[in-house]
C-alpha cells in the first residue's frame, strides 16, 4: 500500500501545474457540493432541533394568527377571555401565549457582580451593550410545555410573589428567595430556582423560520398581572400564542371553533399547526433548494466529467509507464489502486479544503443570512457535512477511475508496454 | 528439473474471427546459468515468445513451467511476484520513465519490497555501481546517451536481484562500439550465474552467447550450443 501511495504522489509531483489545476476545480467543485450539503443538512438539523425540543408532535401544537385585530383596549382585554375559551375547548389542552423581552430590574441596576455576568453572557447577543437589561422570557404557566426546558410548573412562593426562574450563571449572585422588582410594573417576583445551561427556546419572531435560541443568561417568569390587559403586551404577544392540543383532539372542529369566536367578536384569527406551518415553509423554500443542489451536481458533474477526461487521456498516454510497473512486479490491481489513489490524493483533499474554507467563511461571515443561522449551520457543517463530504468525494473519486482502470485491465501487460521491445524511450 | 521448461505451447490472436497464430508447439527447456539467443526475423513470433517466458502474456494452449511453478495456469499475483523477484527485463528501446531519475527508475522493481529508504538507496546504488552509471543516478533519461539508458536499464533489472534476464534487442537502438559493451556485460553478469535470454536478429550479438534457438513462423526451427 505505502509503494502505492509513493507512485501516486511520485505521478502527482511530477505534473505540478496539471495537479495544481486539476486540486484547483475539484476545489470549486467541492465547494458547491459543501456548501449545498451544508445547507440542506442546516434545514434537517433545524427541523431536527425544533422537534426535539418542543413538548408534543409538531401536529398537536396549533398558533393562533390574527389576520385582523384592532389596536384598542378593548381588543386587548378581549384576549384573555378568548383564550379561556379555547382552553375550554375540547382536546385542548393547554393555551398561552410567550414573549421575549429584556426587561430591568431595579435590584439589579447597581448590583456590579450582576451587570459583569450579564456583559459575558451577552456579548455577541441581543442586549449586548445594555448589561443592566435582563432577558426575560415571560410565558403562561401552561405553556410551558410547549418547549422542553425541565420546567413545566412554576413553584409557588410563600410570600405570594410572583414567581422567576434565573439562569444557573447567576446562582452566585442572585439566591433563592431574592426579591427582583420589574421597573415599568413594579411586579415583584421572587427566585425561585436556576435554569439549566443548554437549554433552548423557540423564537419569538417566527418558529418555523427561524432557528431555536439559546436560553442561557436567561430568566423564566409568568407574565405580571398587569400585563393580561396591556395593549402593548398583548399586541406584542399576538403571534406567540399557541394550543396545545391532545393526540385525540379534532383539530378541524377546534379549529373552527377558534376562527368562529373570533368573527363573532369583530376580529379575525386563525389557528395553525406547527406541522402544517412547518410544510408550507418547506414548499416555500423547496424551488431554492432545487436549484441550489441542481447546481450543485451540475458543478460536480463538471468536475467528475474534468477528472474523468484528464485521468482517461492520461491513463492511455501512460500506457506504457504502466507497462513498464507491470514488467517490475506490480499487478494490473496495484495500477487500478494506484490510479484511483491518484485521483483521491487530488479529490480528497480539495474536499477537505473546501469543507475548512466553508468553515472559516461560516465562522467569520457578516452576511445577515449566515449570521442569524450560523449557530445551525456550524453544528451542520462539524457533524454532518463533513463525512457526506468525504463520501461525495470517494465517490467522484471512484467514477472517476473507472475508465482509467478499464483501460489497464483491458490489457495484457505485453500490450500495455506495445511489445516487449518496441518502446518509445 | 529445467528453470525454464515450455511444453507443447501455443499463442494464438484473434481480432473479427481472425485467428493468427503466433507460437505453435514449442517445446524448449533453458536450464540455470545459461545465456541463449533467439534469433528470427521480423514476426517469426521471438517478442512473443519472450513474452511468454517472461509472464508478460499468457499461451492460447500448453505449459510453461518456471523454476518447477506451472506459469500457464498462475494467477495474476503469481505471475506478477516472478516478474518482479525472479525475472527482469531489458527493453531495445529501454523503457525508462522520462520524468523520473536514473534513481528513481531503477528503483521501480524494489518500491513493493519490504526495505527501509536507505536499504532501497544501497540497492540501487550497488545496482548503478555494477552498470557502471553511478555518476547518473541524479539525471533525467533525457539527458544521457543510448548507450547510458541501457546500462541504466540493465541496473533496474539487476536492482531486483533477479536470476533471469530477458533482454529484447538490446543493442538494437545502439552503435556497434557500445553495443558491444553491454553485450560484454550481458556475458560478465552471465558469468556471475544469471540466465541470459536474448533476442537478436544481429549474428554478431548472438555470438555472445553460448545458446543459440532459432524461430520461424511460431516454429522453433533450430536449438544449438555454441
Amino acid at each position: 500500500m505505502i509503494a502505492i501511495f509513493e507512485m501516486a504522489w511520485k505521478e502527482l509531483k511530477k505534473k505540478k501545474v496539471y495537479t495544481l489545476l486539476l486540486l484547483l476545480v475539484c476545489i470549486i467543485a467541492m465547494n458547491t457540493v459543501v456548501t449545498a450539503i451544508t445547507n440542506t443538512t442546516a434545514e434537517r438539523y433545524q427541523q431536527k432541533m425544533l422537534e426535539r425540543n418542543l413538548g408534543l408532535d409538531m401536529q398537536n401544537i396549533l398558533r393562533l394568527h390574527y389576520t385582523q385585530s384592532a389596536e384598542t383596549q378593548t381588543f386587548a382585554e378581549g384576549i384573555p377571555m378568548y383564550l379561556q375559551y379555547i382552553s375550554k375547548l375540547n382536546g385542548v389542552k393547554a393555551v398561552g401565549q410567550f414573549q421575549r423581552t429584556g426587561t430591568h430590574f431595579e435590584e439589579l441596576q447597581t448590583m456590579d457582580e450582576y451587570i459583569r455576568i450579564n456583559q459575558v453572557l451577552r456579548q455577541g447577543r441581543k442586549y449586548e451593550n445594555h448589561p443592566d437589561t435582563s432577558d426575560v422570557i415571560f410565558v403562561d404557566e401552561p405553556l410551558l410545555s410547549l418547549v422542553k426546558t425541565g420546567v413545566t410548573k412554576y413553584k409557588k412562593t410563600e410570600s405570594g410573589k410572583l414567581p422567576i426562574i434565573v439562569s444557573e450563571a447567576f446562582r452566585d449572585v442572585l439566591p433563592i428567595g431574592m426579591l427582583l422588582t420589574e421597573t415599568q410594573t413594579k411586579a415583584i417576583y421572587e427566585v425561585i430556582g436556576y435554569l439549566p445551561t443548554g437549554n433552548q427556546w423557540v423564537d419569538e419572531n417566527d418558529l418555523v423560520r427561524f432557528p431555536l435560541e439559546s436560553m442561557d443568561g436567561c430568566f423564566l417568569a409568568p407574565f405580571p398581572p398587569q400585563a393580561r390587559t396591556d395593549i402593548l403586551t398583548q399586541l406584542s404577544c399576538l403571534h406567540n400564542t399557541f394550543i396545545l392540543t391532545s393526540e385525540k383532539a379534532d383539530l378541524d372542529q377546534l379549529m373552527t371553533q377558534v376562527e368562529g369566536y373570533s368573527i363573532s367578536h369583530g376580529f379575525h384569527a386563525v389557528a395553525a399547526s406547527i406541522r402544517d406551518e412547518y410544510e408550507t415553509y418547506q414548499n416555500e423554500i423547496n424551488l431554492y433548494k432545487i436549484k441550489r443542489i441542481a447546481l450543485a451536481v451540475f458543478i460536480c458533474v463538471m468536475a467528475v466529467s474534468s477528472v474523468i477526461s484528464v485521468f482517461t487521456t492520461n491513463a492511455i498516454l501512460k500506457q506504457r509507464q504502466y507497462g513498464i510497473y507491470l514488467a517490475n512486479g506490480f499487478t494490473k490491481n496495484e495500477i487500478g489502486l494506484e490510479i484511483l489513489m491518484e485521483i483521491s490524493l487530488l479529490v480528497i483533499p480539495s474536499a477537505l479544503i473546501a469543507w475548512i474554507a466553508n468553515l472559516i467563511q461560516l465562522a467569520g461571515s457578516d452576511e445577515i443570512g449566515i449570521k442569524l443561522f450560523r449557530d445551525v449551520l456550524l453544528t451542520a457543517h462539524l457533524e454532518y457535512t463533513l463525512p457526506i463530504c468525504l463520501l461525495a468525494a470517494l465517490t467522484v473519486g471512484l467514477i472517476s477511475a473507472v475508465l482509467p482502470v478499464l483501460k489497464v485491465f483491458h490489457n495484457q501487460p505485453s500490450d500495455l508496454m506495445g511489445g516487449i521491445g518496441h518502446g518509445l524511450d | 528439473m529445467a528453470l525454464i521448461e515450455l511444453k507443447s505451447l501455443y499463442k494464438e490472436y484473434r481480432s473479427d474471427d481472425v485467428v493468427t497464430p503466433a507460437l505453435c508447439d514449442i517445446n524448449l527447456e533453458i536450464e540455470t546459468g545459461e545465456f541463449a539467443a533467439i534469433m528470427g526475423a521480423s514476426g517469426s513470433g521471438k517478442t512473443t515468445l519472450l513474452n511468454m517466458i517472461g509472464c508478460m502474456d499468457t499461451p492460447t494452449k500448453g505449459s510453461y513451467y518456471f523454476d518447477g511453478e506451472n506459469m500457464s495456469h498462475a494467477n495474476e499475483h503469481a505471475r506478477a511476484s516472478v516478474r518482479g523477484k525472479r525475472i527482469s527485463f531489458v527493453f531495445q528501446n529501454f523503457a525508462l520513465i522520462p520524468e523520473y531519475t536514473v534513481s528513481e527508475n531503477v528503483e521501480i522493481p524494489l518500491m513493493k519490497r519490504k526495505l527501509t529508504k536507505q536499504e532501497r538507496k544501497q540497492c540501487v546504488a550497488h545496482a548503478l555501481e555494477l552498470a557502471s552509471v553511478s555518476e547518473l543516478a541524479e539525471k533525467r533519461p533525457m539527458h544521457i546517451s543510448g548507450g547510458q539508458k541501457q546500462r541504466v536499464a540493465i541496473a533496474r533489472a539487476l536492482a531486483c536481484g533477479a536470476d533471469v534476464i530477458l533482454a529484447d534487442e538490446p543493442t538494437g537502438a545502439l552503435d556497434s562500439k557500445t553495443g558491444a559493451e553491454i553485450m560484454q556485460l550481458f556475458t560478465e553478469l552471465n558469468r556471475q550465474g544469471k540466465t541470459v535470454i536474448l533476442i537478436t536478429h544481429d549474428q554478431n550479438v548472438a555470438a555472445y552467447a553460448k545458446r543459440l534457438i532459432s524461430i520461424e513462423d511460431g516454429r522453433i526451427v533450430k536449438d544449438e550450443k555454441l
